[in-house]
């Protein structure tokens, strides 16, 4: 997000990312699915659907073209 | 970040939609309606305060049903709006957007006396907007009717929806759809198909170690195979040596009974030719033919001494012919000679050909000559005539000279004769005029000396003279003809003599040209007859030589025919010795056709039995190929099958965590939805209490409902209750309240989140918002608006002018800051905005 422009979600009746950071971080113990879960909504929320879903489809390729991904380790 | 409240204050638009000309709107004022009948031209002006805010409209962006250029008013190129905002600073911000048709829109913000262009102009407008989205904007501050429906009605899902999109915490709901599982599922599904696949494969050629051992057991196969092979080629070579030797005997039986049959051939000929040829030559001894011979070469030598072939003929005289083996030299000798002979013959020949053609060349020389000779005789005829004709002349006329002489004297005589004759004429003319005058007048003057004449003196003197004069006259007119026919004459003879001078000396010419043609003429008859004895001397001579040598080749005819005879005798004897000796060669070779006939058989047996051998090898070696590759293929299946494996359990890994994930989300979904209406509800209430006058229903609630899906999700709907003031029962506002009251709760929602300021914005804008609601509620709504904390400035557009009404009670009763703007659309003018109040 441009540093110039005003922060999404700023303004509303709730920080919604902060929320979602909040709750993700208090229910999610493993950490890999802790790091997707807040990549996944990030993408979505910052970069919209389309974006998010590439993202996601990025990391099936990836698995397809047997590289290695990060909550695997 | 400080969150300054913005205010509209005034908008001037040109071209956009319904409006052509420019049209100033002051909305400086805290409630705003709108009104006007259908097409007059309200959402036109609400639709412009969107589009200079954000460059597009719902109508574009949303609902997708035109296109940017279809904002451009059809009389008018260009859409100009110009919109000022105001903070509650004071600061005034001037927003200008163009668009040309088929053109890119053009944004320009003016403030604090600075203009700001260009690409970053959006970025700083969303800045002076505190960070409102054009998503925001559709929110909560530009309410159509259909939000408000979609927050009431509908099913529980997409009323969830939108009520999550009012709150911005649509996220949430469009992470969990967009989790792409089914993706995941479907590459496991893929995976797991080419897992089978290749299971298929290891369990349809089994594993590498028996494909191993299949191999071990056909190289076996094929080390036997060889082995029979090889004893198979010993035979073969032991084989093909006997019976290359058997093929030589056979070769050689063939060549020799070949030979033999040749022979046999040949000695038959032999034989029946040297039957003719005795036939032929006649009961002859060697002692006859050594005597012809003898004596052909003593005839032949005597030949060639008379032709003057002196070496030759020593040659010839030397030449022995004792016995029958001498005869083949000796032919060949008299052949020799004989070709000298001919040699001879063909040179006389020639010679006497060029003889007679020098005799005919001579004849045709002797007969031009003669020819010649005449014609010069003729001529000479010629000459000779006209000889005697000048000799005639000369005989009566003289020389050509003595001619010429008296012909010059005669006219000389004739000149003179005519000159005195024309003078006396003169003066006979002149005394006879004289005389007449004298004998008229009696006396003249002289015509001659001028003395004066008397008639009496002179008269007869006169007279007399002219007499004399008269005679004279008539005898030289008698004259002068005898001259002239003199001179013609002698003219004639002088001019023929003259004439005939050229022919005499033409005459002793030609005389002497016949002279030397004669003996000319005599020579070449001497030189003809000298060839004609020539010729018969040579012609004599070849004759002589021509049967001289008919006689030679006769004789020579018999001796060759003898030599021929013994040398084909002898031929025969050579021939019969071979035959003899081929007869024994046969009995000395071991042919037999069946030992031979046995090798080829058991040969053809045994190329038979190699070919099987290798045509086994090779299948065996393509089947231990191919074994190789099936081994090298379920080898690759192994390490393939592990990686699908391994990828499988890596996306069934990531499948469960998206799982998580989504759940995780629904779940946070419902929590945070929990949270905004804890926060919402006590507003909203406070809100509806005010917007609806009646007391059936005393409270409203949203309540978060969590139920599971099919697929074994989480899922929560918002379900609004209200309380039932009857008997204090909740009951679904879905399906318990009227279409209006439906509306007055979404319109509470709204105004209750309005309230709470998200981003400092404190405009509401409504097209049409209530249509189903009466008078009591309409009051009640622009009351509690226009006295909301969190709105500043309410803009309403309806049909409905009892909003009117409704404004100027609010103004006058509560002192609202309100303004009424009556629109209407007047054709090409466009719309025209009236100030009702």
């Amino acid at each position: 997000m441009a540093s110039s422009t005003v922060e999404k979600g700023k303004g509303e009746i709730i920080d919604i990312v902060e929320e979602v950071r909040r709750l993700i971080s208090e229910r999610v113990k493993d950490k890999e699915t802790l790091e997707l879960a807040l990549k996944i909504f990030e993408k979505f929320y910052y970069n919209g659907s389309k974006a998010a879903r590439e993202y996601i489809k990025e990391i099936i390729e990836r698995v397809e073209r047997g590289e290695s991904i990060e909550f695997e380790a | 970040m400080r969150v300054l409240s913005l205010k509209l204050k005034e908008i001037e638009i040109r071209g956009f939609r319904s409006f052509t000309s420019p049209k100033k709107i002051d909305l400086d004022y805290d409630v705003i309606v709108l009104t006007g009948g259908v097409g007059s031209g309200k959402s036109s002006l609400l639709s412009a305060i969107e589009y200079a805010l954000f460059g597009t409209t719902f109508e574009v962006k949303e609902r997708k049903s035109i296109r940017l250029d279809d904002l451009v008013n059809d009389f008018e190129k260009e859409i100009n709006i110009k919109l000022k905002l105001v903070d509650d600073s004071g600061n005034v911000y001037e927003i200008v957007r163009s668009k040309l048709r088929n053109k890119r829109g053009r944004l320009k913000i003016i403030t604090n006396g600075k203009e700001y262009y260009g690409k970053n102009c959006e970025e700083l407008l969303l800045k002076i907007l505190n960070g409102m989205t054009y998503e925001d904007f559709i929110r909560y501050v530009f309410v159509r009717q259909e939000i408000l429906e979609a927050l009431i009605y509908g099913p529980p899902m997409r009323r969830s929806e939108a009520l999550d999109r009012l709150f911005g915490i649509s996220t949430l709901e469009e992470a969990f759809r967009g989790i792409p599982i089914g993706d995941v599922e479907e590459k496991i599904s893929e995976l797991s198909l080419k897992k089978s696949t290749l299971e298929n494969i290891i369990k349809q050629y089994g594993t590498p170690d028996e494909i191993e051992e299949r191999i071990a057991r056909r190289l076996e196969e094929i080390e036997k195979i060889k082995s029979r092979r090889e004893e198979i080629e010993r035979e073969v070579k032991k084989l093909e040596e006997r019976y290359k030797q058997l093929r030589e005997i056979e070769e050689r039986h063939k060549t020799l009974t070949i030979e033999l049959a040749k022979i046999e051939a040949i000695v038959d000929n032999l034989r029946k030719e040297i039957d003719e040829m005795k036939t032929t030559i006649g009961e002859v001894t060697k002692e006859e033919i050594l005597l012809t011979a003898s004596e052909l070469k003593e005839r032949i030598s005597d030949l060639l001494v008379e032709f003057l072939k002196g070496k030759e003929a020593e040659e010839m005289k030397k030449l022995e012919v004792k016995d029958e083996q001498m005869l083949g030299e000796f032919i060949r000798k008299i052949q020799k000679a004989i070709e000298i002979l001919e040699d001879i013959r063909s040179e006389y020949e020639y010679e006497l050909s060029a003889l007679n053609e020098r005799i005919i060349s001579s004849r045709e020389v002797v007969s031009r000559l003669k020819n010649k000779l005449n014609a010069l005789l003729l001529e000479i005829d010629e000459l000779k005539k006209k000889k005697e004709e000048y000799d005639e002349l000369l005989l009566k006329y003289g020389t050509p000279k003595t001619v010429s002489k008296k012909l010059d004297r005669l006219k000389e005589e004739l000149k003179k004769s005519e000159t005195i004759g024309a003078e006396e004429k003169a003066l006979l003319e002149v005394l006879k005029r004289t005389v007449k005058e004298l004998t008229l007048k009696g006396e003249v003057e002289c015509p001659i000396c001028e003395r004066k004449m008397r008639k009496e003196e002179y008269n007869v003197k006169l007279n007399a003279k002219i007499e004399k004069l008269s005679r004279k006259m008539i005898e030289s007119d008698k004259r002068a003809p005898q001259l002239k026919s003199e001179i013609e004459k002698l003219s004639k003879a002088l001019d023929k003599m003259h004439a005939l001078e050229g022919d005499l000396v033409d005459y002793q010419f030609k005389q002497k040209e016949l002279e030397i043609l004669q003996e000319e003429v005599r020579k070449e008859e001497e030189k003809y007859y000298s060839l004609l004895e020539t010729v018969e001397e040579a012609k004599e001579r070849v004759e002589r030589l021509t049967r001289a040598l008919r006689t030679i080749r006769r004789k020579l005819e018999l001796i060759k025919g003898y030599y021929e005879l013994k040398k084909r005798e002898e031929e025969l004897r050579t021939y019969e010795r071979r035959m003899k000796e081929i007869r024994k060669a046969f009995s000395n070779l071991d042919y037999s056709p069946e030992k031979l006939h046995n090798i080829v058989q058991r040969l053809g047996e045994l190329k038979v039995a190699l070919s099987q051998c290798e045509r086994e090898i090779t299948q065996l070696e393509n089947s231990v190929n191919e074994l190789k590759n099936v081994k090298s293929k379920v080898e690759e299946a192994y390490r393939e099958l592990k990686e699908i494996d391994r990828k499988i359990k890596t996306l069934e890994k990531l499948r469960d965590r998206l799982i998580t994930i989504k759940n995780l989300f629904r779940s946070i979904q419902r929590d945070v939805r929990k949270k905004i209406l804890e926060k919402l509800v006590p507003i909203i209430n406070d809100v509806f209490k005010k917007i609806y006058p009646y007391e059936d229903y005393e409270e409203l609630d949203i309540k978060v409902e969590t139920k599971r899906t099919s697929e074994g999700y989480e899922r929560s709907v918002y379900t609004i209750y209200a309380k039932r003031s009857i008997d204090g029962e909740w009951v679904p506002v879905l399906n318990r309240m009227s279409d209006g009251q439906k509306v007055l709760v979404a319109l509470a929602l709204i105004i209750a989140f309005s309230n709470l300021r998200p981003r400092g914005i404190s405009i509401l804008i409504m097209d049409e918002p209530v249509p189903n609601i009466d008078a009591n509620c309409r009051r009640a709504i622009v009351k509690t608006l226009s006295s909301a904390p969190g709105i500043k400035q309410l803009i309403i557009a309806t049909q409905n002018p009892e909003y009117e009404d409704i404004v100027k009670v609010g103004v006058k009763k509560y002192g609202i800051r309100g303004r009424i703007y009556r629109l209407h659309y007047k054709g090409k003018e466009g719309t025209v905005v009236e100030v009702a109040l």
